[in-house]
């Protein structure tokens, strides 16, 4: 047992992401599961939580995430972030995306791009979600629970989602979810190397090189105020900036985003 | 007269103490009318916590005392009470979702660990955990509403 005082726990080299991985077969939602191991204090950096079968998916807040059983990627890892303050939190997030750009880039190719703040798209329809909820304790950022939705073999969706997509739908192939889930830690770990590294600057950068509908003009809507601009980028702090717009920055939750109406 | 103007009309409405004003054009008229409590309280600091007595459960009054800025003001308040302040720019909540409970309110017991509240900027949802042991005495914050770095969010009786 350890018992050195002394010893920091940054000093120890991490396992890394995926080191274990729990297959659950039903579950409420891994994203609870995984928030409830961290308030108990039973968490531990790179557990992962992959469910065949979500009852209730957690979207943004009070969003559901629908997912047929078995055809798609739902899973929650559970990242230590006590390296990295508060405010530094949007690169945390764009490097989440920025692990499944990669994914996709090298499954689907072309079209791929993530759509601000972390959707990741293909062309203009939906194909994988994130949704990151923190544990904070005083000013000190604890813990990340990353849970990502990825549409990979579901051939239908409904009306209910008419921009949704699957990796399946884009390339005309069927997959192994559980072998893709665990790929999926790796590209994880790659970008999460890139956090631990510091390496803000570039994260940003390649978030920004990768983003949807960047140069191009689209239609935002404020207060049920539509109006068309030109996507800049975003800023470190995560804001969209814009061109020609009502307000030459804006926060996420402040305007909607008019996507085209695919199907 | 057009919705630019209007806007700056309001503006300098909202600023004075008139109660109501009108102008015709010969496009029309337009009649700006204050709600009462504006004329009357001229710049009521929001963030003023004046504290309650414990027991009483009765509405706070709302002291329009002049205050500084909320970020400046000291840990320790009156009576002792400690608060538990917020560590980012965000929204605030009081609960996980809509249909789940509350995670504290007043007479809720924390102690460090235990979760308050969420506060949500960017799309993520931060749990924002107690470093005090002690018993909620005011909620200082309405559910779903915006709140600044360092921002007193609950009132802790640390008994």
């Amino acid at each position: 047992m350890l018992s050195t005082p002394t010893i920091h726990h940054e000093s120890f080299p991490k396992k890394i992401i995926g080191h274990s991985f729990h297959e659950l077969d039903t579950i409420d939602s891994t994203n609870s599961y995984a928030m409830q191991k961290v308030q108990e204090k039973m968490a531990e950096h790179g557990t992962v939580y992959f469910a065949y079968h979500q009852t209730s998916g957690k979207g943004t807040r009070g969003k559901g995430w629908e997912s047929k059983s078995g055809e798609n990627i739902t899973i929650s890892m559970v990242i230590d972030v006590k390296l990295l303050a508060i405010p530094q939190q949007f690169y945390f997030s764009a490097a989440i995306a920025l692990a499944l750009f990669d994914f996709f880039l090298k499954y689907a190719g072309k079209g791929i791009s993530i759509k601000w703040p972390n959707d990741i798209y293909f062309n203009d329809s939906k194909a994988a979600g994130i949704l990151i909820e923190n544990s904070i304790y005083g000013n000190q950022w604890q813990w990340a629970v990353v849970g990502i939705g990825i549409n990979i073999n579901q051939l239908d969706f409904g009306n209910d989602v008419p921009n949704a997509i699957s990796l399946a739908q884009i390339t005309q192939q069927q997959y192994d979810v559980l072998q893709l889930a665990k790929e999926l830690c790796n590209y994880v770990e790659k970008r999460y190397q890139e956090l631990q590294s510091l390496r803000f600057e570039k994260i940003l950068k390649d978030y920004n090189d990768n983003l949807y509908k960047k140069n191009m003009q689209v239609k935002l809507k404020q207060d049920n105020v539509t109006f068309e601009c030109i996507i800049d980028g975003v800023a470190s702090n995560g804001d969209l900036m814009v061109t020609n717009g009502l307000q030459s920055t804006f926060t996420f939750g402040e305007v909607i985003w008019e996507i085209p109406k695919i199907k | 007269m057009d919705l630019k103007q209007i806007h700056e009309l309001i503006k300098i409405v909202n600023k004075s103490n008139i109660g109501e004003i009108s102008i015709e054009d010969k496009d029309g008229k337009v009649t700006i009318k204050q709600k009462e409590e504006q004329v009357v309280t001229v710049a009521a600091a929001p963030q003023v916590y004046n504290v309650p007595a414990p027991a009483a459960s009765a509405p706070t009054p709302v002291v329009a005392a002049p205050v500084s800025a909320a970020p400046a003001a000291p840990a320790v308040v009156a009576d002792n009470y400690i608060t538990i302040k917020s560590p980012m720019i965000g929204t605030f909540y009081r609960k996980s979702g809509p249909d789940k409970p509350v995670f504290a309110e007043v007479g809720t017991e924390v102690e460090p660990g235990k979760v308050v509240c969420i506060i949500e900027a960017m799309k993520l949802f931060n749990e924002i955990e107690s470093e005090i042991k002690g018993r909620v005495v005011k909620v200082l914050v309405e559910d779903a509403s915006p709140v600044e770095y360092d921002q007193p969010l609950f009132l802790v009786d640390p008994a």
